[in-house]
């Protein structure tokens, strides 16, 4: 990362994107939304593999759902970050249908009754990205 | 723009660029810099500092930007008219060639002023949006070495994403 000083003027700038240290590189690639690190992934293999890091995927689940849900909760890590990032954008309405009667009830029963739907919609969500699993290892 | 019976009040810092040159910087400045704090608080800033992965050209940005910030936020407006200005400036400020703003991200990596990172790491983002595979291997110099297969097989797990 470190500039040249012995290099004329014209290459004093000669950073590049690939220069950065891989979690800059992992930053900048976090404020991407999935179908742009999807074009991103096919530009190297160094990108392909810098596009599957978790620690991405994480940031992007965070970005987006950190302040209304506990990811570390859903799939209780067994899905990777880039699968939850998949769902939660599939059914991300479920997310706020929870979330929205959890805060304007005053009902521990309901409370309780609407969380034990969620942990069944967890459930439901982490049986059906096993089967998804599966279907891809068949193929 | 300090009298120098303001001088003598304020706290000033003397930071050495790569290349040599000396900026004077107030303290206000001074301590967005992450990475000289501690030599600040500890006294040992004497008698300056030197930056050695910053370049005279990209430290000038570097605290015109935290100049800029520091008077917003002591400037007394409120909140919601000190955060529209500093958006407009930063919009400005981001408006800048290509490689100015690989360096400013480097710098501020390096610098850890955490506000002008994410800043110059969300603009870096917003270049690679909107353009073609092609072009994104042209702006960051790299070359496609996918197989065939390969790039199907990639092409295949991200194909939710492409949707």
């Amino acid at each position: 990362m470190e500039v040249n000083c012995e290099d004329s003027d014209e290459t004093v700038f000669a950073l590049s994107f690939s220069d950065f240290p891989e979690d800059v590189q992992l930053f900048i690639l976090s404020f991407l939304d999935p179908s742009e690190l999807a074009s991103f992934a096919c530009t190297s293999k160094k990108c392909f593999s810098l596009c599957r890091d978790e620690s991405l995927w994480f940031s992007m689940c965070d970005r987006r759902w950190g302040s209304c849900t506990l990811l570390k909760r859903w799939g209780q890590g067994k899905i990777s970050y880039k699968d939850l990032y998949r769902i939660l954008s599939e059914y991300e309405n479920l997310i706020g249908f929870w979330r929205r009667y959890r805060i304007n009830t005053t009902s521990v029963n309901l409370r309780m009754a609407l969380s034990c739907i969620l942990s069944g919609v967890r459930f439901i969500l982490l049986g059906q990205e096993f089967r998804l699993q599966k279907t891809d290892l068949m193929k | 723009m300090s009298s120098s019976t303001e001088l003598t009040e304020k706290k000033v810092f003397l930071l050495k660029s790569l290349d040599g040159v000396i900026f004077e910087v107030e303290e206000s400045v001074a301590v967005q810099l992450e990475v000289i704090r501690e030599l600040i608080e500890g006294d040992c800033a004497r008698p300056f500092i030197s930056l050695y992965n910053v370049t005279s050209e990209i430290l000038a940005l570097v605290i015109e930007y935290c100049k800029h910030h520091a008077e917003t936020c002591s400037g007394g407006t409120s909140a919601t008219i000190a955060d529209e200005d500093l958006k407009t400036f930063d919009n400005e400020f981001m408006n800048v060639d290509e490689n100015i703003l690989l360096e400013l991200c480097s710098a501020a990596d390096y610098l850890d002023i955490k506000s002008l990172f994410e800043l110059t790491c969300r603009t870096l983002a917003s270049l690679i949006k909107d353009r073609t595979i092609i072009e994104v291997r042209k702006m960051f110099n790299v070359e496609n070495d996918f197989s065939v297969v390969e790039e199907k097989a990639v092409r295949k797990e991200f194909a939710w994403a492409f949707k």
